[in-house]
């Protein structure tokens, strides 16, 4: 008993002992981490900790301590660390307050495709839950005081949607995959294609995805012009090949940017060759209007399309050939980092039956019948362009550098050689374009938060336009030289600019940017071999524009900026004031209001002849006899993105002043320039479906655009030539992979018609003809292992609806009294078809 | 890229594509579950959820980054939350249940 009583005695003693000097600590200059990990293994302690962030600690240290509790309590003692007790486990985790203090994290990254390694430009990226957009070279990067870890959704149009953490201060590779190209091979499940990122992301702002033009009717060329036209707010009806027209703009007033250089119409009768090479574009932004200060120089839309930059894994060659056009590019890979591109595209009509093609048709719609004659004539055209692409990427960071060049030419002649009763009618028209343009872009990465885009670019237009027409009577054997016409107009861009984006904490972005740029004109016209036009002008200029990109929380982004010109030729500064407002009311919700002033340096004036036919030409604004235009534009749109369904509505109303018109009226003895103004308003509606991989929408436009010219007499507004009340475009993809099929179907309600005339109640005419046309397209996919590619049909205008197009209207006075109106019809029943490789 | 492994080490490929390879320390190599015991001594943390996934048949879905290595040790039956919790903590994530058997840690 004693005994127990001495053993118990001394196993309680020996356990106070244990219990008072429970833990010992020795360390010497020895990371924490491993300090714990001790007390682990020797004092079988619960701990739980972040081993990398602790081994950064060095301890010295030694003591005893009456728990692990307090051992770990003093070691960790003026270190930016906390404990807690949790459950009997002690638990080391960073001082809340202290990690603030100590820095702000990051994450920055770029964002790819996964099969080809291009870059993505303008992808969407939401860290947190706040939105970011990649730039051109698929860079983004994003700063917080308070995240440690970045949830972060990248999406872009046509690809598929990625999900995931990223943790602080990382620098990350983000690659995508496109939703379209051979993916039978590819099974992705429970991803979804992002496709709402469509509208809606900005006022004014439509962006698409070269992928989706592939599918859509129109000569199996991607043309990427068929898939603008079938967007809200640009003019489908009379197929304006030449220039776009968006919300009421004139012509002229809208750009075209490729690859940073500014690409001009080219002459095409019927829309299916675009400007440049749908090979070469990748991604699309239309800017319709209400867009912000790091874009000028138009009162229009911008349309901005990126060309591709090369595919730096292997050699990749794609060849369209339809009975149209041949088309073909190769990408390259030089060195690691670099890639050539090179495309080509060449018209062919040698291939038709001329018999089939009787492109210029005479419809005369008038009551009276009894001038009515029929025409029938056969134009030649011939069309080529060329795209050489060097990219590569530069140092550590990888950042892009490229040259890209363009060269474009196109002819377009037709002769009529016919007799009538009284007499024959000989006509030569021929127009001639060609256009270059080249661009030299770096973008250098000065750390994580600065970058620098330096672009050089330049860009020429010419064409040439001869006409000459005769009257022969061989009664009375006299002939009539009725015109005699030949126009040269040049127009040159030089640029040479440089975009700063500053990323200043998470809630503001910095875009500066200056540019020193210059345009120049030369116009030649000579009548009956008399000069009587011979300009040649330059209008340098200097821009300088700052915006602040403000995330005022995580709903609400607001932008101000403002954009200075300093215009050499009328020695005046130009101020733009911009102003935008996005506003997220819910996850899915996006309302936008954009407010700006704009101004134009070169004017696309308009030349009105005596039977009203509209010719346009190229001038640089002097401020004397062309004013600088200038315009303010309101834009309040709204979208709303649910399960598959879009719906978005764009409202505008846009003010121009400074519009040029020159009239030559030999019925009333007028030669002379005109200035006049214009105001536009309007609504698009736009309703989007997407149901599995198929895709419908509808897009409707209510517009009015007005004009007021001092040869008005009547001092009232009225409609402007490419004013159109209605337009309603509806279109649809089925995905029934390898078999894809579409519709598109596009109905304009009519343009107002006005002849020169002195009379004071000059009252509107409306063109007899509506628009409408109905087009559809079926294509299967092959994807063998050594050749893909697709081959199609596609029908365009398949009601064979006798169209419009103003832009080749003619009417040629023949007599006194009667006159020929010679339309140009716009796209005939077209049956076609094409086909694709790729290696 | 290609690693060899030799006889105590161990090599586990990452969320994010990379190779880690790691030397097995020489006690306390993993976890001795049937105990109740859990311990882990400088393991990248999407291991030790792996881990938790496993024996507690649950997905956790994360991206967190690699070179997140983690300590720690613990006994007692726990729940699977209380577990996540002693986990997350020190690295300053959370967590969240977004199903039946399913957490989110970011």
């Amino acid at each position: 008993m004693y005994r127990i009583i001495l053993v118990l005695i001394l196993l309680s003693w020996i356990s106070v002992q244990l219990r008072g000097q429970a833990v010992r600590v020795s360390a010497h200059d020895e990371p924490l981490n491993k300090v714990l990990t001790r007390l682990i293994q020797e004092y079988n302690a619960s701990i739980s900790f972040n081993d990398k962030a602790l081994s950064a600690f060095q301890i010295t240290l030694t003591g005893d301590y009456g728990s692990v509790q307090e051992a770990v309590a003093r070691l960790i003692k003026k270190l930016p660390l906390q404990l807690e007790l949790q459950d009997e486990v002690v638990v080391i985790f960073p001082a809340a307050e202290e990690v603030q203090v100590k820095r702000r994290r990051s994450i920055s990254g770029k964002v790819y495709e996964q099969q080809t390694g291009e870059p993505l430009p303008y992808a969407h990226v939401l860290v947190n839950g706040r939105g970011l957009v990649t730039d051109l070279t698929g860079h983004f990067s994003y700063f917080s005081d308070t995240d440690s870890l970045f949830h972060t959704q990248v999406s872009h149009l046509g690809y598929y949607i990625l999900d995931t953490v990223f943790t602080g201060d990382t620098k990350v590779e983000i690659p995508l995959v496109a939703a379209s190209i051979g993916l039978s091979e590819v099974v992705i499940e429970n991803r979804v294609v992002e496709t709402a990122g469509q509208y809606g992301q900005k006022a004014g702002l439509i962006r698409l995805n070269h992928r989706i033009a592939g599918f859509l009717p129109g000569y199996g060329d991607n043309s990427v012009f068929n898939l603008l036209r079938l967007q809200p707010g640009i003019l489908a009806s009379g197929e304006q090949t030449n220039e776009l027209i968006i919300w009421g703009s004139y012509e002229g007033q809208s750009k075209i940017v490729f690859d940073g250089f500014t690409i001009y119409g080219l002459k095409n009768f019927n829309d299916n060759i675009s400007s440049f090479n749908p090979l070469m574009a990748k991604d699309i932004e239309i800017f319709k209007g209400g867009y912000d200060a790091t874009r000028g120089d138009r009162v229009g839309g911008i349309v901005n399309v990126s060309g591709k930059m090369g595919n730096i894994r292997q050699v990749s060659f794609e060849f369209a050939i339809n009975n149209m056009t041949i088309n073909s590019l190769i990408e390259i890979p030089v060195a690691k980092k670099g890639s050539l591109i090179l495309a080509f595209r060449h018209t062919y009509y040698d291939l038709y039956d001329p018999e089939d093609l009787n492109f210029l048709v005479v419809r005369n719609t008038d009551s009276d019948s009894t001038n009515d004659v029929d025409l029938t004539i056969q134009p030649d055209y011939k069309f080529r362009d060329i795209n050489i692409k060097y990219t590569t990427r530069l140092g550590k960071n990888s950042d892009l550098f490229y040259v890209s060049f363009y060269g474009g030419s196109d002819k377009f002649s037709y002769q009529i050689d016919e007799t009538y009763v009284h007499y024959q009618l000989l006509k030569e028209t021929k127009e001639e374009n060609s256009q270059s343009g080249a661009a030299l872009f770096y973008g250098k990465q000065w750390s994580d938060r600065a970058r620098t885009n330096f672009t050089f670019s330049y860009s020429s237009v010419r064409s040439q336009f001869t006409d000459d027409f005769r009257l022969i009577f061989p009664q009375i054997s006299q002939e009539n030289q009725v015109a005699d016409k030949r126009t040269d107009n040049r127009l040159g861009e030089s640029s040479l600019k440089a975009d700063n984006i500053f990323t200043i904490g998470g809630r503001h972005s910095l875009q500066t940017g200056a540019e020193i740029i210059t345009n120049k004109v030369e116009l030649v016209e000579d009548t009956f071999a008399i000069n009587y036009l011979d300009m040649q002008n330059n209008s340098p200029r200097l821009n300088l524009y700052a915006q602040d990109v403000i995330s005022i929380n995580r709903w609400a982004v607001f932008t101000p900026g403002l954009r200075l010109t300093l215009a050499g030729l009328t020695k005046k500064v130009y101020s733009d004031p911009r102003v935008s407002l996005s506003l997220l009311p819910g996850k899915n919700w996006t309302i936008n209001l954009a407010w700006g002033i704009y101004h134009q340096y070169i004017a696309r004036s308009s030349v009105v002849d005596s039977g009203g036919n509209y010719k346009y030409l190229w001038a640089v604004c002097d401020g004397v006899e062309v004013p600088v235009l200038s315009a303010r534009h309101y834009v309040m749109g709204t979208s709303f993105h649910a399960s598959g369904f879009t719906v978005g509505l764009d409202a505008y109303y846009k003010k121009v002043n400074g519009l040029t018109r020159y009239i030559q009226s030999a019925v009333y003895h007028v030669q002379d320039v005109f200035t006049g103004k214009g105001r536009s308003y309007g609504v698009d509606v736009l309703l989007k479906h997407d149901f599995r991989a198929h895709s419908f929408w509808v897009a409707y436009s209510l517009s009015r655009t007005e004009e007021l010219f001092s040869y008005f007499l009547n001092g009232q507004y009225r409609r402007a030539p490419q004013d159109q009340t209605h337009e309603i475009k509806v279109a649809g993809s089925l995905n029934f992979d390898p078999f894809f099929f579409s519709m598109d179907y596009v109905y304009g309600s009519g343009f107002p018609d006005y002849l020169y005339d002195r009379s004071p109640t000059s009252n509107s005419s409306q063109l007899p003809i509506n628009y409408s046309r109905l087009d559809v397209a079926a294509v299967y996919k092959f994807l063998n292992r050594r050749l893909q590619g697709e081959v199609g049909v596609s029908v365009l205008n398949v009601l064979n609806r006798e169209n419009f197009k103003p832009e080749n209207f003619e009417r040629i006075p023949a007599g006194q009294t009667s006159s020929i109106n010679l339309y140009a019809e716009a796209i005939p029943f077209t049956p076609t078809l094409f086909l694709k490789l790729y290696l | 890229m290609e690693v060899v492994l030799l006889s105590d080490y161990s090599a586990s490929i990452a969320p994010d594509g990379q190779i880690m390879v790691k030397k097995n320390p020489k006690s306390h190599t993993s976890i001795d579950w049937v105990n109740n015991k859990f311990c882990f001594t400088s393991v990248p943390l999407y291991v030790v959820f792996q881990e938790v996934e496993r024996q507690y048949n649950v997905t956790i879905q994360t991206g967190i980054s690699a070179e997140l290595i983690y300590t720690g040790h613990f006994q007692g039956q726990r729940e699977v939350e209380e577990v996540l919790e002693l986990l997350c903590k020190p690295f300053g994530l959370q967590f969240e249940k977004i199903s039946e058997r399913k957490y989110l840690v970011n």
